[in-house]
């Protein structure tokens, strides 16, 4: 008997956001539950072994600002806007958009993940650590 | 290079710029034909098409040929992004060195003046794309680390520019033929910082073409001067969901190990060098990549004055994608024309002294978790 195969519905905008028990929201991506592999956003097919085994894995709020950029021309969107790779602990890279002071960042330094009440999204300068 | 090895006879392309009144065919029939006239071999002769390009839609390849007379034979198309132009290059070497045919025609081709300006337009089905990434924000963010880490400052950069339009200046073909200052790059319009407008490839049109040969057909048309092929390589990247060093790019260092190694030759062996500096920090990552430096000394190298005339490498004799241009497609095949005419001794007031070998190097792409999708680098050694 052959089973059938279905397309990913990957256009779809991935659920991002996810609330811990204690109320706060957070980031959620994935990890395999057989090889490890950890990716955000959220996916439905490993990409290093192709299982599709996969749990959701909450964020870290915290993560460490890898470098980033504002954006005076773009094709895409209104500008200026910021754009940073943020580094979370669990291992995924975010491509994020950083609030605040367009030029009030370093490269290097902790950021936080900032939700609005709209649900959207950014990182703004972590003012919780100083590490 | 296993197999028979393959020669460029023939090389040409079109001044690159704005030709608003010109299609797709209209921008590479003139290089398409020049380098048939001058390869020595009729059209009829031609047993293969590979063409690169970008942005031109169906059957690109074949709304070119039909209007040269050439007909019938296998026409492929070719998309890799900026490496669009190199991949039909590498594709038409293999096969030539495979024994699949004995000579080849090279195109690429792209005509970026249809989208009006502005940032170029990336697939949004990327999940990074449809967060505001465009090509300018990736290589800035590159741009942020290298002065982070690196003994860098802005001016360096601006350098970068500055070296290529002066190379530009001397080339009839280029873009941009005004030289810059430093103080003029810094004081352009800032585009993603820290990059500035004069840091940025321009967006244009452009078409080059190669014909390529076997060694029995280039001995049977007398052993014309051109380039013998000693290297070409195509790599696709890694693909990483985490942390990934943005001054050590994986995919160009990869393609470089191979080609050298394919070559049987080293970065010191090399006279001249196209390489991708769609931005300004581009050149200098590359400089490390491509093993003309260690890591951690290109801005020491650029300071230097080594990868200009005088230099132990000339990079970008052309003025680069920075000066010359970057039609995205034509890019790779346009890199070669040029190290054709400098290995050829064609290339005028912009002639690197006694060139023998070059290398050319292409990257391609902007999606989520790669460097870059694509990576073409090839290695030319001068024959007569």
């Amino acid at each position: 008997m052959t089973h059938e195969l279905l397309p990913l519905r990957d256009l779809v905008e991935p659920v991002v956001l996810s609330t811990a028990e204690d109320g706060t929201p957070r980031l959620v991506g994935s990890r395999c539950r057989h090889c490890d592999a950890r990716a955000f956003p959220r996916r439905t097919v490993c990409f290093g072994c192709l299982g599709s085994d996969l749990e959701d894995m909450p964020l870290s709020t915290s993560g460490r600002l890898y470098s980033y950029s504002t954006v005076r021309v773009s094709a895409s969107r209104e500008v200026p806007y910021t754009l940073g790779y943020v580094d979370l602990p669990e291992g995924p890279r975010v491509l994020a958009h950083l609030a605040g002071e367009l030029d009030g960042y370093t490269v290097d330094q902790r950021v936080r993940l900032q939700v609005a009440a709209d649900g959207s999204w950014a990182f703004g300068p972590d003012t919780e650590v100083s590490a | 290079m296993n197999g028979t090895s393959v020669h460029v006879v023939s090389a040409a392309m079109i001044p690159m710029g704005r030709h608003r009144e010109s299609s797709y065919t209209g921008l590479a029939v003139p290089p398409v034909a020049d380098a048939l006239r001058c390869s020595g071999l009729a059209a009829t002769q031609i047993e293969s098409v590979y063409c690169g390009h970008a942005f031109g839609g169906m059957l690109t390849g074949q709304r070119i040929v039909k209007e040269v007379g050439i007909s019938d034979i296998p026409v492929v198309n070719v998309d890799n992004a900026c490496s669009g132009g190199a991949t039909a290059l590498y594709e038409a070497v293999h096969a030539l060195a495979r024994g699949e045919h004995d000579t080849a025609l090279v195109v690429g081709v792209d005509k970026l003046s249809q989208f009006g300006g502005g940032t170029l337009p990336l697939v949004t089905e990327d999940w990074e794309v449809r967060q505001g990434m465009v090509m300018p924000a990736l290589y800035a963010m590159r741009a942020r680390r290298y002065l982070h880490e690196r003994d860098a400052t802005v001016d360096d950069l601006a350098m970068v520019s500055v070296k290529a339009r002066r190379h530009g200046s001397r080339n009839p073909y280029a873009q941009y033929r005004k030289e810059v200052t430093v103080d003029e790059v810094l004081a352009s319009k800032p585009i993603a910082d820290p990059l500035t407008l004069l840091q940025c490839c321009p967006t244009g049109d452009g078409a080059a073409a190669l014909v390529v040969v076997t060694d029995d057909v280039w001995e049977r048309l007398g052993r014309p001067a051109s380039l013998r092929v000693r290297a070409s390589v195509l790599h696709s990247g890694d693909f990483q969901a985490g942390f990934r060093n943005m001054l050590r790019p994986e995919i160009t260092y990869r393609s470089a190990e191979q080609a050298y190694n394919q070559a049987g030759l080293g970065p010191d062996d090399l006279d001249m060098v196209e390489l991708h500096d769609a931005f300004s920090v581009a050149e200098l990552v590359y400089y490390e990549a491509l093993g003309l430096c260690k890591p951690g000394e290109s801005t020491d190298l650029l300071r230097s004055g080594g990868t200009t005339y005088g230099g132990s490498t000339v990079v970008n004799p052309s003025g680069g994608l920075l000066a010359k241009g970057h039609p995205v497609g034509a890019s790779g095949a346009a890199q070669v024309v040029e190290a054709f005419w400098q290995l050829t001794g064609r290339a005028g007031e912009r002639q690197v002294p006694d060139a023998r070998i070059a290398l050319t190097h292409v990257t391609g792409g902007g999606i989520s978790g790669l460097d870059h999708g694509a990576c073409t680098v090839h290695v030319f050694e001068r024959a007569s």
